[in-house]
């Protein structure tokens, strides 16, 4: 249960926590640059067996992160249940098409999510351990 | 101009986080100037039909575009105004916390950001016909709501923004998840280009089922209401007027879009079915709560879970051949419902900042004697009121007329009970609610002076969601052009 201690103003992600966040959404763009550098580039058009794996893996990986960001039991369970929802769309668009669109918007998706998990990270550690007052006029 | 509705308000942030005193007439100014911005967009469109801004030169490869056709000048048009009288009512409650003034100025500094960068993500929504700029600024919109919804500071407003923050994160990864799919299959982002090229396949479906997921649950539509109660409830008074108004519009858009515009082959008649089945369920859910609810934000919160339900009605009443009558009067209907419940619901929860301002509270029962003592804010309480119950002649009435002629016509008749009931049980809550206003048989509490331009913006908007009702032609002007949307006329409903 949240425990509220005493009142704090809100504020946005710390910026230390959107750099590590964006900083790990820019490594795994580079490692996923590498992986389809190294795996998927010999076995190109049209849909190959390699490319159709990734897919795959990357549903499964979706699939995991949802039921682990909906059921965790704590918030770093839940954070790491969306980063790897994320992580499994960006794989799916770079995976099915690879192109310079599917790169951006695969990097534009992992920094929301990183993002996100920042801010989410903040709002809970400010109501974890400061708190809020009655709301009156 | 239509790529400056866009822009203003982002580039509006840079004043405001350079001079922070200058914050409120910065964001005052730049909200002006985006309902001059709107209108400027609005009156080509009702004359002369869409209009297109396009990305040149290395923007051009992205496919970044931006329409504003009859729907989304509705829509851009329904956030202008009610932003207008938002911010001015917002510039008043901020200034007026007595013996708070420090905390006061530190919550109105971070609402202001907060409320540009909502206005924008909101003009985006409505303006991009790309997946991601629509998932980007969906982004944007869910992040500064739960920034407002937090702002309130108390336990309840801390508790309710984490649980907003957990409800709509699958939403926005289930609907990147969808594009990632319709990209991979399609190799484009943009929806009206999609539009023409997809085909019913297991896993066009299953793009469309996550896309659909994403937003029904940002809209709040039954079953997935349960973060919006306490999350509207809890916010300070004029973020709670902006979201339960018009936020959980923008959502509604994109599944608007999604359903006519870029599924309209997956969406089936069962599909639709379904959705009115829930609708029709949240109509009375969200009714019935409103009904036990003691506290009027709660109240309010609860009545949007409910009209959001009357929206979802337009899925299965849509189901008709290109032409027939029942469709655009249902089409009609539904966007008549969009605007009159956003400035109507606004206007409520705007009046529910000025009782709990005024006298402390806002349960039901300390609001004895507000009648007499905030005449003002009473009668846009009760002028709201007529527009949910949907009473002529307001706006709320030409929506559910509107929606119940498409329902008899189309023989649907299972939606009637809903319709009619829903209205009941709105006038029942509203009833309930103003009774206690004109009640003056308990304690009366102490009430504290309230500045007349929060109580004259909280009227006008009320007044403006009745006036809609009373001068039809300019919003047909605009709704009769997309009175049949793209993919109703491939006999959408019909296997």
């Amino acid at each position: 249960m949240i425990e509220i201690k005493e009142k704090t103003p809100i504020r946005g992600p710390s910026r230390p926590a959107v750099l590590r966040g964006g900083a790990v959404a820019v490594a795994v763009i580079l490692a996923m640059g590498v992986v389809r550098a190294l795996v998927l580039f010999p076995f190109e058009p049209p849909l190959s067996g390699a490319r159709l794996t990734v897919a795959a893996v990357a549903v499964v990986l979706f699939f995991s992160g949802a039921l682990l960001l909906m059921l965790g039991a704590t918030l770093a369970r839940r954070m790491i249940g969306a980063q790897a929802m994320a992580l499994a769309s960006a794989t799916m668009f770079i995976a099915l098409a690879g192109d310079l669109k599917a790169w951006v918007a695969a990097g534009l998706g992992l920094l929301v999510a990183a993002g996100m998990t920042a801010w989410g990270a903040r709002l809970a550690g400010e109501i974890r351990t400061l708190g809020g007052e009655e709301e009156k006029p | 101009m239509i790529l400056w509705l866009v822009l203003l308000p982002f580039l509006a942030l840079i004043p405001c986080r350079l001079m922070p005193r200058w914050r409120e007439p910065v964001a005052l100014g730049a909200t002006a100037v985006n309902l001059v911005l709107a209108l400027g967009v609005g009156v080509p469109v009702m004359r002369d039909g869409e209009r297109l801004w396009g990305a040149t030169g290395w923007l051009a490869w992205a496919d970044v575009g931006l329409v504003a056709d009859g729907l989304s000048t509705i829509l851009l048009l329904t956030t202008a105004v009610t932003a207008m009288a938002v911010t001015i009512y917002a510039a008043y409650y901020f200034r007026v916390q007595p013996g708070r003034e420090a905390s006061s100025a530190r919550v109105a500094g971070r609402f202001w950001l907060l409320w540009l960068v909502l206005l924008g993500g909101l003009n985006g929504l409505f303006l991009s016909t790309n997946l991601v700029a629509l998932f980007l600024f969906l982004e944007l919109i869910g992040g500064a709501a739960v920034g407002m919804v937090a702002l309130g500071g108390s336990q309840m407003a801390l508790a309710a923004s984490m649980r907003y923050y957990f409800a709509r994160l699958p939403g926005s990864l289930a609907f990147l998840f969808g594009v990632a799919l319709l990209y991979g299959i399609y190799g484009s982002l943009d929806l009206r280009a999609l539009g023409g090229l997809l085909e019913p396949s297991p896993l066009v479906a299953v793009a469309a089922a996550l896309m659909v997921f994403g937003v029904v649950v940002k809209a709040s539509l039954f079953p997935f209401h349960f973060w919006l109660p306490p999350a509207h409830s809890g916010a300070v008074g004029p973020a709670g007027a902006m979201l339960s108004g018009v936020v959980v519009k923008g959502p509604f858009y994109v599944f608007l879009r999604l359903w006519f515009d870029l599924f309209p082959d997956v969406a089936t008649p069962t599909a639709a079915q379904c959705l009115g089945a829930l609708g029709a369920i949240g109509i009375v859910w969200g009714a019935a709560q409103a009904l036990r609810s003691e506290q009027l934000k709660l109240v309010i919160a609860y009545s949007t879970v409910s009209q959001m339900g009357f929206l979802v009605l337009l899925f299965p009443l849509l189901t008709g051949p290109i032409g027939t009558a029942w469709a655009s009067a249902a089409w009609t209907g539904g966007l008549y419902q969009v605007m009159s419940h956003a400035m109507a619901k606004a206007s409520l929860l705007m009046a529910a900042g000025i009782v709990l301002y005024a006298i402390g509270s806002d349960k039901l029962s300390d609001m004895d004697g507000m009648a007499r003592r905030l005449p003002v804010t009473t009668l846009a309480m009760a002028l709201s009121c007529v527009t949910l119950i949907g009473l002529p002649p307001s706006g709320g009435f030409i929506a559910k007329w509107l929606l119940l002629t498409a329902t008899i016509e189309s023989g649907q008749w299972w939606w009637i009970p809903p319709l009619l009931g829903g209205g009941l049980l709105t006038a029942a809550y509203a009833f309930r609610l103003l009774s206690y206003a004109f009640r003056t048989e308990g304690r009366v509490p102490p009430m504290r002076p309230v500045p007349l331009g929060m109580e004259m913006m909280t009227l006008s908007l009320a007044l403006v969601a009745i006036l809609i009702g009373l001068r039809v032609q300019e919003p047909m002007r605009l709704i009769e052009p997309i009175a049949e949307p793209a993919g109703m006329g491939e006999e959408v409903g019909h296997e």
